[in-house]
């Protein structure tokens, strides 16, 4: 990286770079649709950005009827058949295995049913020039109708037509709101990452490659899986409003919505954490856990340690994988069950060691362990959360994070009067100081934040948060917001009554 | 006397305000002084690599000439200080060196390595410390502004080694009030008056409250005690171990920054 933001800032008015060096990689996955794909290409031969840097690469994914090259197309224009069999087949498979042997800096995924501005991808590339921390997604606008032949396109674009190709389109005012809320992704909070959608986005060659690629083992989906994972390694989500496309019909998630939500929740919800709202509807464990927590168990009991792990997880569908830490080689001393000093490690130890959640690392019993010892612990991943905690420390994790939300820190401890200390941490701040060539602790300092305060300062934030009607008025507030119909309305009324029952009447 | 406005500064006063406050208070009190009085630092250590540590800010610090009386505390010097020392040598600092046993107290060696050193102003330093190159010119250049028996600094910044966290306080009370007439200041940062200490029975023999036991002292004989600006010096918490609590979070109290790793700025050394 060449300099290092801050959280997600990026530069403001951003203009066209007037001598590109960056060669890119136009990467179309597409199976069947070959008048739709023409006017793709037919759009792409209009694109401002230098033909000598743009190759096409369109990967035909098994269309019953063999996709063709039509006339009118980029210059360097190649058509790559993935020839399919069991485990090579789709959109993600097809995309990982072709983009795999491409040298081009940038790689710029599109859809296969898009028309682009003529300075789309000009727009998309003026961000990697600037740097190469970033993945870019275009704007859209839904069509339901079009009239024209690639001939008729290229000219019309060609004749700075774009915005008059259509008198009638549609936005999708979910995603736009989202966007708007996140103050265009600068702001993405946990759940910006929704906002990453592939029909237009592009990314550096080698950014690509560090992530991995889609994740294979999704048919769909794959692009906000994808987003999840730009998010926590801390690359920068753009949405460039100026790289404008229209998007040939509606896409098939609108129109088969509760069969894409039953193929697509559990299968996404496995290794994006932030889907709690899923994962609460079944007890079963997932893949990629919500905390990665390090715990100091030296003098701990196991009802501490247990008491402090319900905290932690008071919210449902969220899940932990702890690492104990103790001088565990102690326990192989020769001992009597009656008068051994160390049960209350023994206890932990003896509860714990079969269950996968959790793992047991040796410290000496008199460590000192420093924070930057603490933070190379951590292996970093989809997980959203980094917790560090001396066991005994009396806090609540769960206010801890929330804390750690609300400051928008990349890092905020507690310490206690006993000096004790607890700490989390946001992945995208620990994934980008993993590549910076600073200390971790010093880099999330400066390109995140961190904030400590002693239990004391922590109680006066946190105070009144568990009083039960202030949590209520705060649900009624959010919630009524939603109500924008009579039937809105009525439903809403119908969930406050029965969440009321459920707390006067207890579980019944 | 300076009379400056930093004493009236709070905990909205930003770092680069303060900064500028000092630089202020330096230039009107260094255009009156032409020459410096002698000075001798006294030092007692029982850990080599504080030690190490310590010299290497010595060497740094731009006061022209100083005696250094270093206490080794149950240690030998390593082949590495002697080099330090050497360095010292060179650029006009004498440095003496006594050894004492473990039964002796931390109150009788810096009181006997007050009474071997012949400064007319005796500079405590403490080595787990940080102290910037300005630090034993600010206190000389307070104490002839003054004419106080002993300055010493205020307590602005603290080292926390558990957070490896520098927190910033600021502050018109408390430890953390500058440039004002006090009867404590920072242990670390004492310089005496040579007839004063000793009059007030240097640092006693105790093996704890050597300080309070030096600033009573002088306070009890009549003796005056300014507490000038804090920055250039960088308290330290260390680690201890964990059955022995510090309660080092209160510090936290107030606090008007927090910087990751020591404070990086030329008035505390620069970077480390």
């Amino acid at each position: 990286m060449s300099y290092q933001p801050y959280r997600f800032s990026r530069p403001a008015g951003l203009s066209l770079v007037a001598r590109p060096k960056l060669s890119v990689a136009v990467v179309i996955a597409c199976r069947d649709g070959q008048e739709k794909l023409d006017l793709v290409l037919a759009s792409l031969a209009a694109q401002s950005y230098p033909s000598a840097l743009t190759s096409v690469y369109v990967i035909d994914d098994g269309s019953a009827k063999a996709l063709t090259l039509p006339k009118v197309k980029p210059l360097k224009t190649r058509l790559i058949t993935y020839k399919n069999s069991p485990g090579k087949w789709g959109k993600t498979a097809a995309t990982n295995d072709c983009v795999d042997r491409l040298r081009e800096d940038v790689f710029w995924f599109i859809d296969a049913d898009m028309v682009f501005e003529p300075d789309h991808l000009a727009h998309h590339m003026k961000w990697h020039h600037d740097n190469d921390d970033y993945a870019v997604l275009g704007w859209k606008r839904f069509v339901k109708t079009w009239s024209y032949n690639p001939e008729e396109l290229y000219a019309a674009l060609k004749g700075g037509a774009f915005d008059q190709l259509h008198s009638e389109s549609w936005g999708k005012d979910l995603w736009e709101e989202r966007v708007k809320r996140t103050n265009d992704l600068v702001s993405p909070a946990l759940d910006g990452y929704r906002t990453f959608v592939g029909a237009t986005f592009s990314i550096r060659n080698n950014r690509w490659r560090e992530l991995g690629g889609y994740n294979r083992d999704l048919i769909t989906g794959e692009d906000i899986e994808l987003g999840w994972r730009i998010f926590t390694q801390g690359l920068r989500t753009v949405i460039d409003r100026s790289a404008n496309s229209w998007h040939l019909g509606y896409s098939t998630v609108e129109s088969n919505k509760d069969q894409i939500h039953r193929h697509n929740d559990p299968s996404l919800a496995q290794v994006i954490p932030q889907m709690h709202g899923v994962r609460a509807k079944s007890s079963f464990a997932w893949s990629v856990p919500t905390y990665q927590v390090f715990v100091d168990v030296r003098e701990t009991t196991l009802s501490q340690f247990i008491e402090m792990r319900s905290h932690l997880l008071a919210l449902p569908g969220t899940n932990a994988h702890f690492t104990l830490l103790a001088p565990w080689k102690l326990l192989s001393k020769r001992y009597s069950p009656v008068g051994d000093i160390y049960a209350d490690l023994r206890e932990i130890r003896n509860w714990l060691q079969g269950d996968p959640q959790y793992a047991l690392e040796e410290i000496d019993a008199s460590a000192q362990i420093s924070i930057e010892t603490i933070l190379e612990k951590f292996t970093h991943g989809s997980t959203p959360y980094y917790i560090f905690v001396e066991a005994k420390i009396d806090i609540d994790l769960k206010d801890l994070v929330d804390q750690l939300l609300a400051s928008e820190q990349g890092f905020v401890g507690v310490v206690d009067k006993f000096d004790r200390r607890a700490f989390a941490l946001i992945a995208p701040a620990l994934g980008r100081a993993l590549e910076s060539d600073d200390l971790l602790y010093r880099s999330i300092s400066s390109q995140w934040g961190v904030l400590w305060m002693n239990d004391d300062q922590f109680a006066v934030l946190n105070q009144g948060k568990h009083n039960r009607l202030r949590r209520f008025m705060r649900y009624l507030k959010r919630e009524g917001k939603k109500v924008n119909s009579p039937l809105q309305l009525v439903i809403f009324v119908k969930k406050i009554t029965s969440h009321v029952l459920r707390k006067v009447l207890g579980r019944g | 006397m300076a009379s400056n406005s930093i004493n009236t500064m709070d905990r909205f006063t930003s770092f680069s305000q303060e900064i500028q406050a000092i630089e202020a208070i330096r230039k009107s009190r260094r255009s009156r002084i032409k020459k410096y009085p002698t000075v001798s630092v006294v030092v007692s250590t029982l850990r080599p690599n504080d030690l190490s540590s310590l010299l290497t800010q010595l060497l740094a610090q731009t006061l022209p000439t100083f005696e250094l009386v270093l206490g080794l505390h149950t240690i030998d010097l390593l082949p590495s200080h002697k080099k330090q020392i050497s360095a010292l040598n060179r650029r006009k600092v004498k440095v003496i060196t006594e050894k004492f046993s473990k039964e002796e107290t931390l109150g009788e060696i810096l009181t006997a390595l007050a009474k071997s050193s012949s400064g007319e102003f005796v500079a405590k330093m403490d080595d787990d410390d940080y102290y910037g190159p300005e630090h034993l010119r600010d206190l000389l250049d307070a104490t002839i502004d003054t004419s106080a028996d002993v300055v010493g600094r205020a307590m602005n910044y603290v080292y926390l080694e558990p957070l490896q966290l520098t927190v910033r306080r600021f502050a018109p009370h408390g430890t953390q009030a500058v440039e004002l007439w006090s009867d404590w200041v920072c242990g670390g940062t004492i310089l005496a008056k040579r007839e004063s200490a000793e009059a007030a029975g240097w640092f006693g023999s105790g093996s704890t409250a050597v300080d309070r036991f030096l600033l009573s002292g002088i306070t009890n004989n009549g003796g005056k005690i300014w507490r000038t600006f804090g920055a250039g010096y960088i308290y330290r918490r260390t680690f201890t171990f964990h059955t022995y609590v510090t309660n080092y979070s209160k510090y936290l109290n107030g606090a008007s920054d927090q910087v990751v790793g020591l404070w990086d700025h030329p008035i505390f050394g620069g970077p480390r």
